[in-house]
């Protein structure tokens, strides 16, 4: 079933278009990633969504309401935790909690319960009294995440939610927006990082200069290009154009780079040719130090349909 | 929703954090310099116009005709400060996106600011009113200073949340500062020189003389004028005034909770 159905959804800012045209359906209770560079349209599609902005043409329908017509309800379904945290610098972070609760008439002794667990859970309680401003970037991008977990709302928005976040706090974050999609909620996130959108997605939506390029789940996704997983070689002996043009002819790799000692080739059906590729770089006097197989990646993805990576 | 109860959160809140209070009043007089050079500017021209104005008439004459003056500098300042109020509240205001996704209709939000810096312009202005209020025919008596003064901030106050409201609004609906700015200037410039603030409605040439009798400021100072005790033979009917200022505040709050609705619903920020 469809928690978010968008129409043909639009913004303009004069002549630049930040989203073109995008139509999209989201399901109850997915973890749905949309996954672009900077300047895709990301932040933009869900300040529409949040109605924050107005959709300069097209719509979107959230729980049967419609964000053009029915914006102040669609409010009160939604939480957005945002890219730069909106924080009262002067609180700290237990009021700032106890106040988003309030907003959405969580109350007494369960606002407290839900509170304890995600200062707890976030790491949190050892600086829950101290003023945000004293802060550092991590830890205010902790407590702008804890908001959304605190009021656990139907549908919940996070752009970036571990942008500043160290590496364990990221695990322990994309933990909890797992937790809040099992307990029922539609999550929609934003991000520009790979590994992001891998690990915590149900579905992933590629956005590009404000155009949607591809959706689908993520193996969905890896298996739709047909590069195939990158084999990454290590060697000692020499390596000449003539021999990386005899495994072109040989292989047909999608893909090859090479340097000194290094070679890393992408062909389609790489864990069954991969012993015969070995072996024949034997055969031409190279010594084998290492084997590995890497799956194709979103970036691989977002390469294919757009021939850019993300990071570029 | 519970807007009731969001306020009294945010109220709570705000009153909870130790000087809180203090900078609600101190900052906005301290951040506000170039109303100060404002009000030199405004100062400046009502002395000047006064002062040419005082060849042609008597000294008591002049003082009628200064008075509603400085009255007009109060109302400025306090039109300016709620623009700043306004940008404060709407743009560089702590977490002002956090503000347009809480689950409240915009006409809420719109009210709220205009509440909020209505209250943030009294100490503006009162300083003003005692100034007038001393120089008035009650100064004599401390009872006439100080109802003279309550009376006239409750004045301004109710129009401060009115205009307030109406720039909140139009804030919210074109989310640009100079366009903002642009039309207030205009807006307050037009009210002030098509008003009884510099010369007695019977100076007026005829056909402005009806602009004037239409224009909120000429029924704000004229009430004010009543209030602190100067001559009302020359003035407008009192209770004409206070019916057009009456309907000027209800206009100006629908146009609030009207444009703030429909206009700015789901916003246009950039």
């Amino acid at each position: 079933m469809e928690a978010i159905r968008t129409y043909d959804l639009a913004k303009y800012y004069g002549n630049v278009k930040a989203l073109d045209g995008i139509d999209l359906d989201i399901r109850e209770g997915e973890i749905f990633t949309i996954l672009g560079p900077n300047g895709a349209g990301k932040t933009t599609f869900l300040l529409l969504l949040a109605t924050v902005l107005k959709p300069t043409r097209g719509t979107a329908v959230i729980k049967g309401l419609d964000i053009r017509r029915d914006s102040a309800r669609v409010r009160e379904i939604i939480g957005m935790s945002f890219q730069e945290p909106q924080l009262y610098w002067r609180s700290n972070a237990l009021e700032t909690l106890k106040f988003h609760a309030s907003m959405y008439g969580i109350r007494g002794s369960e606002r407290d319960r839900r509170i304890r667990y995600v200062l707890n859970r976030l790491q949190l309680e050892r600086i829950s009294r101290r003023r945000l401003l004293n802060l550092s970037g991590g830890q205010a991008k902790r407590i702008e995440v804890a908001k959304i977990l605190v009021q656990r709302p139907p549908i919940a928005f996070f752009d970036e939610p571990t942008a500043m976040v160290d590496l364990d706090g990221k695990h322990i974050i994309w933990e909890e927006i797992k937790r809040l999609r099992d307990e029922g909620s539609t999550v929609l996130v934003a991000t520009n990082e790979i590994y992001e959108a891998e690990v915590l997605s149900d579905r992933v939506a590629i956005f590009d200069r404000g155009k949607l390029v591809v959706v689908g789940g993520v193996g969905e996704l890896k298996e739709k290009i047909p590069s195939g997983e990158l084999v990454e070689i290590r060697f000692s002996g020499t390596y000449s154009n003539a021999l990386e043009e005899e495994i072109r002819s040989q292989f047909r790799p999608t893909h090859i780079v090479s340097d000194k000692g290094y070679i890393a080739i992408r062909i389609p059906g790489a864990k069954k040719k991969v012993a015969e590729v070995v072996r024949y770089l034997i055969d031409r006097g190279l010594s084998i130090e290492s084997v590995s197989i890497r799956e194709p990646t979103l970036d691989d993805v977002f390469l294919y349909y757009t021939k850019r990576r993300i990071s570029e | 929703m519970r807007p009731g109860d969001i306020y009294m959160a945010s109220i709570a809140r705000y009153i909870a954090r130790s000087g809180a209070l203090a900078s609600f009043f101190v900052k906005p007089i301290l951040s506000k310099t170039y109303i100060a050079s404002l009000n030199a500017v405004v100062l400046a021209q009502i002395l000047v116009f006064a002062l040419a104005l005082s060849q042609l008439v008597r000294v008591e004459e002049y003082y009628r005709y200064l008075v509603p003056g400085v009255v007009l500098l109060s109302f400025y300042t306090t039109i300016y400060s709620l623009i700043e109020e306004v940008f404060f509240f709407a743009t560089r205001a702590e977490a002002y996106l956090y503000t347009y996704i809480l689950p409240l209709p915009r006409y809420m939000l719109a009210i709220g600011f205009t509440l909020a810096v209505s209250i943030m312009c009294i100490p503006l202005y009162i300083p003003y009113i005692a100034l007038l209020a001393l120089a008035s025919p009650h100064a004599g008596s401390p009872t006439g200073v100080l109802i003279s003064i309550a009376s006239i901030a409750a004045m301004m106050t109710i129009f401060s949340i009115a205009v307030g409201g109406l720039l909140a609004s139009i804030y919210m609906s074109i989310k640009s500062n100079w366009r903002l700015l642009l039309t207030v200037f205009l807006l307050s410039d037009i009210l002030q020189r098509f008003s009884t603030a510099y010369y007695p409605l019977s100076y007026f040439p005829e056909v402005y003389r009806y602009i004037a009798l239409a224009n909120p400021v000429t029924h704000f100072i004229n009430l004010s004028l009543i209030i602190i005790g100067i001559d009302p033979t020359l003035l407008i009917d009192p209770g004409f005034s206070a019916a057009i200022l009456a309907a000027s505040v209800l206009g100006f709050s629908a146009i609030t909770i009207l444009g703030a609705q429909k206009f700015a619903e789901g916003g246009r920020l950039v």
